[in-house]
């Protein structure tokens, strides 16, 4: 590899010069031959007189031209008495040129070929680098792009559940507030008549200190119809005593829906839950509907109850919604959970107008609804799914036009959940 | 571009006969090789395979001095036709000072004419040479062949282009030599304009054609 006459053209097409043509053959077997037809001495030289080959033995040497496709490329020396030999080995030089040439190109080209091709494989390969990082970075950019479509859902989702939950409140507190009312009610006018009766026990205890006569007090006594007074002063207090825990009870009931407003998962009583909202639904529904609620022991899941308390409350009130148009008949609401194992099975049952099984299919779709505008958002069964789900649980709602409807809720029950 | 050698003392010009496989791009070398009589010769060089298909490329050297004494020599060159070789095409065609497009003239070759053309252009770019002012010769070859596709056709295709076209029969030797010329004169015309190495050498138009094709009938007084 180190040979000094290697060819070197960095074109196939550039010009050989006399040392690329003679760098084709080994360089030994030449000179020996050489030296064996020129026994008195030789030199090659190129065109600038740098020696490429040569044997001296003290004779004086006369050059001749070395010419190759008609050009001029170097000169061949030998003495005067080998003159004759020169033009014979010309012509070997210029066979052999010609196949040099031949070889050189052909490899030159050969080279410069594999080298462009190497070099449109390497430009290939750097475009597909540059899109694969292009495309990297367009995947980063849509992961971040969807991770904040989803936290756009989620406060969407957010606040459109707290809007129905606003609205389910505001209808709410319409019922409790009448339900709070009728007890305080009946005590305030209690008291007042217990006042007015300790107005007469008052003035009694005056006729007694100024010392009235027997006859006087007695008169008195059936004047004011004492006896009376005392039975009903007792009933009074019962009644009102009986109606300050109606209204304690309902605060303890709100207490505990409104209680259970927190985000987190905590370990409760579903039928208890249950319980109270029925109570809560039970006052902003109509008198004429019978509301019952059957369960088995304490079902302890580990839930959001206030989730759990707005979906059974939204699914109720669309029961009793569903009784509203009905004329004919008993108004029945049963409720009944049961449980297994592995799971507690929650019916809502009524016997109220049903949905036409084209709506059927379209009860959890988000903004469907039969509502007048204004009265829902249609987002409620949409909510109901999710919070079902959420918790791993499954709804399914079978209706007949007519005869009522089941919604049908599944909530699994793992062996922790126990009791907090 | 042409360029002087080191020494100042040579130029040599390159015209590349490109075109699709088994057009006769070969032939029309062989073809010049037996009527041209330059002023200087050079074997002609074939790298073909067994089935005369050519390999890497074929050559033929031709050569001149020119009034002050100089060399000018002329590299004539063909490309593989072969879809395959397209790296060797590139290298083949840079830095080329002219280009001779063979067309075959059989009607079934349309497509390959055409393929072979647009590759071409995108090689000329792809080496870096200037399309606009590259001289660019378009021969119609294998006129002797039945089943062609009439001259008056092919001229109505190319008449809008900028590039002349020639019809020859190489394998009959006809009208090979007057393609060579007309792409000369061409070539001629743009180094005399645009080559500052070219014009030093300081050469008739004349001088030039007969010095490289030798005394030819199809050079007119004009040329001279």
């Amino acid at each position: 590899m180190s040979d000094p006459l290697l060819p070197s053209p960095t074109n196939f097409d550039d010009e050989l010069t006399l040392q690329d043509l003679l760098s084709a053959v080994n360089s030994q077997r030449i000179t020996d031959l050489l030296a064996k037809v020129l026994f008195d001495g030789y030199r090659i030289c190129d065109v600038k007189n740098n020696t490429i080959y040569e044997h001296q033995t003290g004779k004086t040497l006369i050059p001749c031209d070395i010419a190759f496709d008609f050009e001029l490329i170097g000169y061949l020396e030998a003495s005067a008495q080998q003159q004759a030999s020169t033009p014979i080995i010309l012509e070997w030089l210029q066979l052999l040129f010609g196949c040099s040439q031949r070889y050189i190109m052909a490899s030159s080209m050969h080279v410069e070929s594999v080298r462009s091709d190497y070099e449109t494989l390497n430009e290939e390969h750097q475009a597909l680098l540059a899109s694969e990082q292009r495309y990297r970075i367009l995947s980063e950019q849509l992961d971040k792009k969807v991770k904040e479509q989803v936290g756009t859902l989620e406060q969407t989702w957010r606040k459109l559940y707290t809007a129905e939950k606003q609205a389910s409140v505001g209808q709410l507190a319409a019922g409790i507030a009448h339900e709070i009312n009728n007890p305080i009610g009946f005590v305030n006018s209690n008291l007042n008549t217990a006042s007015k009766y300790l107005d007469d026990l008052v003035s009694l205890g005056q006729h007694i200190k100024a010392k009235a006569s027997p006859e006087t007090l007695l008169e008195y006594w059936t004047q004011k119809d004492l006896d009376f007074v005392f039975e009903d002063f007792t009933d009074l207090l019962n009644e009102s005593k009986e109606g300050a825990k109606r209204v304690a009870d309902i605060v303890a009931d709100l207490k505990l829906f409104a209680n259970l407003d927190s985000e987190e998962e905590i370990t409760i009583d579903i039928n208890r839950q249950l319980d109270v909202t029925c109570h809560m639904a039970r006052t902003s529904m109509d008198e004429s509907v019978k509301l019952s609620f059957t369960h088995d022991q304490p079902c302890f899941i580990k839930c959001r109850p206030a989730y759990i308390g707005q979906l059974m409350l939204g699914i109720i009130m669309n029961a009793a919604d569903a009784l509203k148009q009905k004329t004919k008949g008993d108004k029945t609401i049963n409720i009944s959970s049961q449980q297994d194992e592995k799971q507690l099975f929650i019916h809502i049952e009524d016997n109220g107008s049903g949905i036409p099984p084209e709506m059927l299919t379209k009860v959890f779709d988000p903004f469907f609804t039969t509502k007048q505008v204004g009265e829902g958002k249609g987002l409620g069964l949409t909510f109901c799914k999710d919070i079902i789900h959420g918790h791993g649980g499954s709804i399914d709602i079978n209706s007949t036009l007519e005869q009522g409807t089941v919604v049908s809720i599944i909530l699994p029950i793992t062996p922790d959940k126990t009791p907090a | 571009m042409a360029d002087f050698d080191p020494d100042g003392k040579k130029l040599t010009l390159k015209v590349v006969y490109y075109g699709p496989a088994q057009s006769g791009k070969t032939t029309n070398l062989t073809a010049l090789h037996d009527q041209l009589s330059p002023q200087m010769k050079g074997d002609m060089m074939v790298l073909d395979t067994k089935g005369d298909r050519t390999l890497f490329f074929d050559l033929l050297p031709l050569g001149m001095k020119t009034p002050s004494g100089l060399l000018l020599k002329l590299k004539l060159f063909t490309v593989p036709g072969q879809v395959a070789h397209d790296s060797t095409r590139k290298a083949v065609l840079s830095r080329a000072d002219a280009v001779i497009f063979v067309a075959d003239s059989q009607l079934t070759q349309h497509e390959n004419n055409q393929n072979s053309f647009n590759n071409l252009l995108q090689n000329i770019h792809q080496v870096g040479l200037n399309p606009s002012t590259l001289p660019l010769i378009i021969q119609f070859n294998k006129r002797d062949l039945p089943d062609i596709d009439t001259e008056s056709n092919i001229m109505k295709t190319w008449e809008g282009t900028p590039w002349p076209v020639f019809f020859s029969s190489a394998l009959k030797g006809q009208h090979v030599v007057e393609t060579l010329t007309g792409t000369l004169k061409r070539l001629y015309d743009h180094l005399d304009k645009q080559d500052e190495d070219f014009q030093q050498l300081q050469i008739t138009k004349h001088q030039f054609l007969t010095g490289l094709l030798g005394d030819i009938a199809s050079l007119k007084e004009d040329d001279k």
